[in-house]
């Protein structure tokens, strides 16, 4: 009986002391703060690691802005319709506006936390730059956005107000001007970024050129900004701007960051993503040399590889705009269909410019030469003459590395003879009377994969001159117009969360519709 | 082994001491049932502490003070007897099983056991032998239609896939308002996962096997859980395990049972035009490889036709559509132990359980060793559970285009038959002899062919899981204990996938390497509860106390490392170290909770009860400035039947009201109130450092965590002995403080943010009424209705907003679909209508209809009306239980049937197939105003059949596709026989055979070629959306029962 009472009591101060071991542990919140910070995680990040971010996810759109330049069809409708039609289709039209402000915000903050930092002048000047090149596209897609509102959320700006398209426009200017002369050779170099290692004299030539693709953008609407503009980016005392490709600015996508066009467009549906009509004509009537790296049909486009390609110039029908999968065969050019719904026209070349670790310019020695010649044909500038800016435009088209290569960076094949005799040919050698047309035309070609770009210039320069797609069920702003999108519309998603101010931007802007114009986008 | 033969049912109240004998009488208590001797029944002198437990021959020895000392005779379960002493000295005493609801016993919060008739809210006890008429893999499944309050939903995922559990409608904005699941008085991790394609894993209930189960409670209200504090939002549903409590001699119990999963076939699609495009029938194998998606072919004739296995098959429909899957068998095998002593009792189970799923190759294992025991020194108590699976979860169907399978079967044209790819000759049916890669058989490619995907992709999961807790508890007087509690849930989750090389839809590698991926995870998740209570019951005259105050630290921690990799060096090697791209991962979340909590009830004469709880949490989650949260409830219970016991008739057997208001919280993430950065893991190009935000919700320091304050009323009547009784609830509850994932521009350069502002009240009535209308000593017919009433409506919005959008993830009809609106029951679907002018009619532009951009709203995707009607008959040894339930008054969208239009499977594509097409019988507007009608005129023009069905993908009209989801099922059909009679002896003590039937019938649906349940996601946010999951099934299920 003792033992047991003995063993009954020590039980007891087992009890009592987990008993008192129990209220101390509840008692109190300590170290409750420390706990709640995540481990693993950093607050803070260096900033050019955020502007490798933005400089690495710029990402281009090819269901409207491909499209409506005529380079890219698509002939089913369904999930992919989109440009094709000429119809509103939300998934697509929020791309550029969802891919940029999520960067955009990171611009904001670089820019934010270094003004004044001596040490980092050179970072906080490209980030200016980049986040105008940033609010630049937004302008030209949707008119009135969200700028100086937008990117502070952390600070509890949710709810951003739409600044007038001009106003953005007037400042983007100011920003490239301020910070392309701000940065300096003499301070820290930003070895981490990754357009140009941080090499001042290249990134102010990246400056200058967005700057004068800035200016060109008011020859319609206002030229004698235009003229000021460019003048200002291409004073040579200020750096100058692109000249050949190795100042090309582009994303080096490869194995493991994969070009996402590139991805997509050989993905799922690449039997369906065909190479539009004006485009194929274009290359071909003109004996282009680019024409067999870019353009080609494949004999098994169901299969990832496509099966064998057929390059030759003569059997290449681009694929026409206003028709579908059934009025398709009413085509005069109609191919046939290998099987149903999956048609014989030609198709991008995957083994060069859709290769997954291809390149994706951004802004080119070939464009930038090409507005430099539609400048010095107008006169705005001085410099050399529009026939040599013209031809060295085009040659820096012909010679870019990587796209008309089977390897990643890979050099052209274009010879330069190829390029001599192309310069010779009737429609391409230079001629003032022609020359407007002549230098757009070969913009469009140089914004091949760079669609949104060649988007703006068609709307800028008219050219090429272009049939409207004219499809039967087509968007009813874009029939009453001129049956060309001339910006995309505000997100749903916008309207539902930001809706007073977006109501209020579209009323300013004319009507939040396909065909509403730009600012600078006078007919 | 001898000494389990001498065993004594152990009780809590046990070890009273004898105090003060003046003299002692004598006795011996049988079961008035059998007559046989009943040891371990509590013998007490009424108004001390005296008392004794009845020894094994059902004998007991007690002293008693003087001739006027009552004898009380209690034993859980049984209707207490008292017997005055007198002059007599020795007792020959029978105690009858308590038939009436008020001598139940119920587990409510943390254990605490109580009188039901004492509970101021509602709590339901499960019957568990309705259980186990359902043996579904997932036990929460087996609650369908069977609780009053509970609304369960069971997704066609697979035998390995969630149970859906909302107890009083859905709490909170969020997507989770699942009950906290409570087994032994330790709650246990309950969350879903999912596969990387919309698949479904499982849930925390899949890690029990019901025949562990001694019983089951649901605490509906507020009140009911408000011991559980933060957690108590959504109810708790409390499982106690067996232990071998009240078990007399070693018992040996095997049950087997093998289970037939059945696909039902809903559809009901058009069976003229088969297989091909814009009107032609395939012409050639290619042409046949590349139309399987699309019924627009040529009109059905029986003549040979090309199709994708190389073949010539007559052009007539499918008899079969859904033959590709399989019949799921299903073999379920538990073998118990369980016994006990004087000191104590054991239970220990080895549950094997092999599901082979409908979808070939998708199976679901699990094998679970439970083992509970009690254990007794002196006044000392030991309980311990410990619950150990080993899951293994390989394939579950998904519902993403790529691969979820239904995807391709359900839209797989009528003419053709998948099952011939099993055929060909020289190929598995899905993979290129040549090149070893898919077998395609559609130009869509995302349409992955089902057989490669179930053959070639995998996505397997297995879990190893324990989870128990060990009590202590001392009984210092037999009215004060005092108990420490240490419980734990563990476990260890490895999950890996592959999309295979050579998948059609992915995009070629760079050259030399071979595409697809590999993803390899391993997760581990503990939570640990130390708890303490101490607990006082005294009476006091007609006044009872009863009172408890105890505290508990809860740990939790998930992490997990991970690696995905992108392409490959060496082809159909899925490793990491054959990836070429590698992409590392980790995590790591750890919060903590600490509470105190108490308890005080008091009674009146057995028939006044009023009981009060207190708990304060305090959260590591929360900003420390305000991270102290108190929840209080109250509760009244009011036996008017025995209070006026002398003026009721006689009839009326019970009756009871109650009333409770409690307030309790919500749960919040750890890390919420910083802004994180993270690296990318590869370098861009190898060489660049590039970063950002990690995630895209702004966080908010000053969050707090949602409240749910809830009011209840309720009575309980049970009349003529219970062959009626009746028990209704009624509750108001509002939540407040919701903490919302409020959308912000994206422009703002986030998507969301998280905000302390909302509202939202559901109200409701609950009723459950028994009928016994035939009970003989050999037949008798129990039925049962329950019913349960919810509307929800969404007062307030942060911002002054009028509606949040909430769902994600949709495939095909668009981003957002789902939203909470002010004013409106939670969980609008929305969507667009057609455009429309002011008389209804619908514009069109070429022939086809247009759209209007502006959203509408639906309805909402939560049911109203949940309800059951349960009936058992029983004849002599056979019992047959018959289960109906219903569900009404919500909507779904369904993308299946969107599906089925563009793609010319729905029977409304037949309108318009032969030239010139279909003239769709809407307007053209010649004005620029859509709205006025004046100028519209008849649309003529006709629009080629493919062309215009296929109009619904490029501009996607909700309205189609939106469908009334309420239905009625009948559910189960179990058939029991107990055969003890005729096998019964020394060895075999029990036999019983059990057969069923479940998912017998659908009574009534309005959903178009799918079941009205279609719908997989178990997130209630994205509930009333259907996508393409795969078809539910009817389960034929056969059980043995052997007991030795």
């Amino acid at each position: 009986m003792k033992t047991k009472y003995v063993n009954i009591m020590k039980a007891k101060y087992v009890v009592a002391t987990l008993l008192v071991a129990l209220i101390s542990m509840v008692s109190c919140d300590k170290g409750f703060e420390e706990l709640n910070q995540d481990p693993l995680l950093p607050t803070s990040l260096d900033p050019a690691y955020l502007l490798v971010t933005c400089e690495a996810t710029y990402v281009d759109n090819w269901h409207y802005e491909g499209s409506i330049i005529q380079q890219i069809q698509i002939i089913i409708g369904g999930q992919e319709a989109a440009g094709n039609r000429n119809l509103r289709v939300d998934n697509f039209m929020q791309n550029i506006w969802n891919g940029s402000y999520g960067n955009y915000k990171l611009l904001v903050e670089i820019v934010n936390t270094l003004e004044g930092d001596a040490t980092r002048s050179n970072l906080y000047n490209m980030a200016r730059i980049m986040k105008a090149f940033y609010a630049m596209r937004l302008v030209d897609t949707y008119g009135n956005v969200p700028y100086s509102e937008a990117g502070l959320g952390l600070g509890g700006t949710f709810y951003p107000v739409y600044d007038n398209q001009e106003d953005i426009y007037a400042d983007i200017e100011a920003e490239l001007i301020a910070a392309t002369d701000a940065l300096d050779p003499a301070k820290k170099i930003e070895t981490n970024e990754m357009y140009f290692k941080g090499d001042i004299a290249k990134w102010k030539k990246f400056g200058n050129s967005l700057l004068l693709r800035l200016g060109m953008r008011y020859s319609k609407s206002n030229p004698s900004k235009a003229q000021t503009i460019v003048q200002t980016a291409t004073s040579a005392t200020r750096g100058g701007v692109i000249t050949t490709n190795s100042e090309n600015v582009y994303i080096p996508y490869n194995s493991t960051q994969n070009n996402p066009g590139g991805a997509a467009l050989t993905a799922g549906t690449r039997q369906n993503w065909h190479v539009g009509r004006p485009f194929v004509d274009f290359l071909y009537n003109n004996k282009d040399p680019r024409m067999r790296y870019i353009v080609c049909r494949y004999s098994d486009p169901n299969s990832g590889s496509g099966g064998t390609i057929d390059t030759v110039g003569a059997n290449q029908v681009g694929c026409p705009y206003g028709l579908d999968e059934t009025t398709i065969t009413t085509d005069p050019l109609y191919p046939g269909a290998i099987s149903s719904n999956v048609w014989k026209y030609s198709q991008f070349n995957r083994q060069r410019n859709l290769r997954v670790d291809g390149w994706h310019y951004i802004i080119t020695a070939a464009q930038t030469q090409l507005l430099m010649a539609e400048a010095r044909y107008r006169g705005w500038i001085t410099t050399s003459t529009a026939q040599a800016y013209y031809e060295n435009g085009v040659t820096q088209a012909l010679t870019q590395a990587d796209i008309f290569s089977t390897t990643r960076g890979g050099a052209s094949p274009i010879t330069s003879d190829e390029i001599t005799n192309y310069l010779s040919r009737p429609n391409i050698a230079y001629a003032d009377a022609t020359a407007l047309q002549q230098i757009n035309e070969q913009y469009w070609l140089a914004c091949f994969l760079m669609w949104h770009e060649g988007w703006c210039n068609l709307r800028r320069s008219g050219y090429p001159d272009l049939a409207p797609n004219g499809y039967p069920s087509q968007d009813a702003s874009v029939a009453n117009g001129d049956g060309f999108i001339h910006r995309l519309c505000y997100t749903i998603r916008e309207y539902t969360i930001n809706q007073d101010n977006t109501e209020a931007a579209a009323t300013a802007i004319g009507g939040d519709e396909l065909a509403t114009r730009i600012f600078w986008d006078t007919p | 082994m001898r000494k389990l033969t001498t065993l004594l049912v152990f009780l809590m109240f046990a070890g009273l001491q004898i105090v003060f004998a003046q003299r002692t009488v004598t006795g011996r208590v049988t079961d008035a049932a059998n007559d046989t001797p009943f040891p371990g029944v509590f013998v007490v002198v009424k108004g001390t502490t005296t008392g004794v437990l009845t020894d094994v021959g059902g004998n007991f020895t007690v002293p008693v003070p003087d001739n006027r000392a009552v004898l009380q005779f209690s034993f859980i379960g049984y209707v207490t007897k008292e017997i005055a002493v007198g002059t007599q000295t020795t007792f020959d005493i029978s105690l009858e099983q308590s038939t009436v609801q008020m001598e139940e016993i119920v587990v409510t919060s943390l254990g605490i056991k109580r009188e039901a008739k004492s509970l101021g809210y509602s709590a339901t006890t499960m019957n568990t032998a309705q259980i186990a008429e359902n043996p579904s893999m997932n036990m929460g499944n087996a609650m369908m239609g069977k609780v009053a309050g509970l609304n369960v939903s069971a997704p066609p995922t697979g035998p390995g896939g969630s149970s859906k559990l909302r107890i009083r409608g859905q709490s909170s904005f969020g997507g989770y308002n699942e009950p906290l699941i409570v087994i032994n008085g330790v709650p246990i991790n309950n969350s879903s996962t999912f596969t990387g394609i919309g698949g479904d894993f499982g849930n925390g209930l899949q890690s029990i096997n019901p025949d562990d189960i001694e019983s089951m409670t649901v605490l509906k209200g507020a009140t009911a859980a408000a011991l559980y504090g933060y957690r108590a939002k959504d109810g708790v549903i409390m499982i106690t395990t067996k232990s071998g409590a009240g078990r007399r001699g070693l018992g040996v119990e095997l049950t087997s049972g093998i289970v037939f999963d059945q696909p039902i076939d809903y559809t009901d699609f058009q069976q003229e035009y088969g297989q091909g495009q814009n009107g032609l029938r395939p012409v050639s194998l290619t042409d046949a490889r590349s139309s399987s998606s699309w019924s627009f072919g040529g009109k059905m004739d029986g003549e040979p036709v090309w199709c994708f296995d190389g073949k010539e098959h007559p052009y007539s429909p499918n008899p079969k559509p859904l033959g590709f899957y399989n019949t799921g068998i299903t073999v379920n095998n538990t073998l118990a132990f369980s016994g006990g002593n004087e000191n104590g009792s054991f239970h220990f189970s080895i549950a094997d359980n092999r599901a082979n799923a409908i979808t070939p190759n998708s199976k679901f294992n699990k094998q679970i060793f439970d083992f509970g025991v009690d254990y007794k020194f002196g006044k000392l108590t030991l309980h311990s559970n410990a619950n150990y699976s080993l899951e293994y979860n390989q394939n579950p169907p998904g519902s993403t285009q790529q691969f979820g399978i239904a995807n391709t079967v359900y839209t797989t044209a009528v003419s053709s038959d998948l099952r011939w790819l099993l055929d060909m000759p020289g190929t598995s049916g899905y993979k290129d002899t040549v090149t070893g890669n898919e077998y395609t058989i559609t130009n869509f490619s995302y349409r992955t062919n089902p057989y490669w995907t179930a053959y070639e992709r995998f996505e397997d999961r297995s879990r190893n899981r324990i989870f128990g807790n060990i009590l202590l508890r001392y009984d210092f007087f037999p009215w004060l204990y005092l108990q420490g509690r240490v419980g734990q849930d563990y476990f260890v989750t490895e999950t890996e996938y592959n999309s295979p090389t050579g998948t059609a839809y992915l995009g070629a590698a760079p050259a030399g390497q071979f595409n697809g991926e590999f993803s390899i995870t391993k997760a581990t998740f503990s939570e640990t509860n130390f708890d303490f209570l101490v607990g006082v019951n005294k009476k006091f005259g007609s006044f009872g106390f009863d009172a408890q105050f105890g505290g508990n630290a809860m740990n939790t921690v998930s992490q997990s490392t991970g690696t995905s990799v992108v392409n490959f060096y060496i082809r159909d090697l899925y490793t990491i170290s054959n990836g070429v791209t590698k992409t590392p991962s980790q995590t790591y979340s750890q919060k903590k909770v600490n509470s105190l909590y108490g308890t005080i009830s008091l009674s009146y004469n057995d028939y006044l009860f009023l009981n009060a709880t207190g708990r304060n949490d305090w959260f590591s989650t929360l900003n420390p400035e305000s991270n102290s949260y108190l929840y209080p409830s109250v509760g009244a219970s009011f036996v008017f039947s025995q209070a006026l016991d002398n003026i009721m008739p006689s009839w009326f057997t019970f009756g009871k009201l109650r009333a409770s208001y409690a307030e309790v919280g919500g749960d919040t993430s750890p890390y919420g109130s910083s802004i994180y950065y993270s690296l990318n893991s590869n370098a861009f190009d190898g060489q660049y450092a590039w970063g950002g935000v990690s995630g895209s919700t702004v966080p908010n320091p000053d969050l707090k965590p949602l409240k749910v304050k809830e009011a209840e009323v309720g009575m309980e009547l049970i009349f003529l002995d219970r062959r009626i009784s009746i028990d209704v609830a009624g509750y108001n509850k509002n939540t407040v403080d919701e903490i919302l994932n409020v959308d912000v521009s994206s422009a703002s350069g986030y998507n969301q943010t998280k905000v302390n502002v909302g509202k939202l009240r559901n109200r409701g009535v609950e009723a459950l009424l028994t009928f016994v209308p035939v009970e003989t000593r050999d037949f008798s017919w129990e039925t049962a209705f329950n019913y349960s009433y919810n509307i929800s409506k969404v007062l307030e919005l942060a911002g002054g907003a009028e509606r949040i959008v909430v769902s994600s993830g949709q495939m095909w009809l668009g981003s957002q679909s789902i939203a909470h609106e002010v004013g409106m029951p939670l969980g609008s679907l929305r969507g667009n209508d057609f455009l429309r002018n002011d008389k209804g009619e619908i514009l069109t532009s070429g022939g086809q209809f247009r759209v209007n951009s502006q959203m509408m709203t639906y309805g909402s995707i939560i049911p109203k009306h949940v309800g059951g009607w349960l009936n058992t008959f029983t004849y002599k040894m056979f019992s047959l239980f018959a289960q109906f339930d219903f569900k009404a008054g919500h909507k779904l969208l369904s993308q299946s049937n969107y599906n089925a239009m563009r793609a010319g499977f729905h029977k409304e594509t037949l309108v318009g197939r032969e030239a010139p097409g279909v003239v769709f019988d809407g307007v053209v507007d010649n004005d620029a105003n859509v709205s006025t009608s004046e100028d519209d005129t008849p649309n003529t023009t006709a629009v080629p059949a493919q062309t215009f069905y296929t109009n619904y993908a490029s501009v996607k009209p909700y309205t189609p596709f939106i469908y009334n989801a309420s239905f009625i099922k009948w559910r189960t059909l179990a058939l029991n026989a107990d055969l003890t009679k005729f096998v019964g002896g020394r060895v075999i003590k029990g036999l019983n055979v059990n057969a069923s039937v479940n998912n017998v019938l659908s009574l009534l649906k309005y959903v178009d070629n799918l079941d009205a349940e279609c719908i997989s996601n178990v997130d209630d946010n994205n509930g009333g959306i259907e996508q393409m999951g795969p078809p539910t099934v009817r389960s034929y299920a056969l059980t043995l029962n052997i007991k030795f």
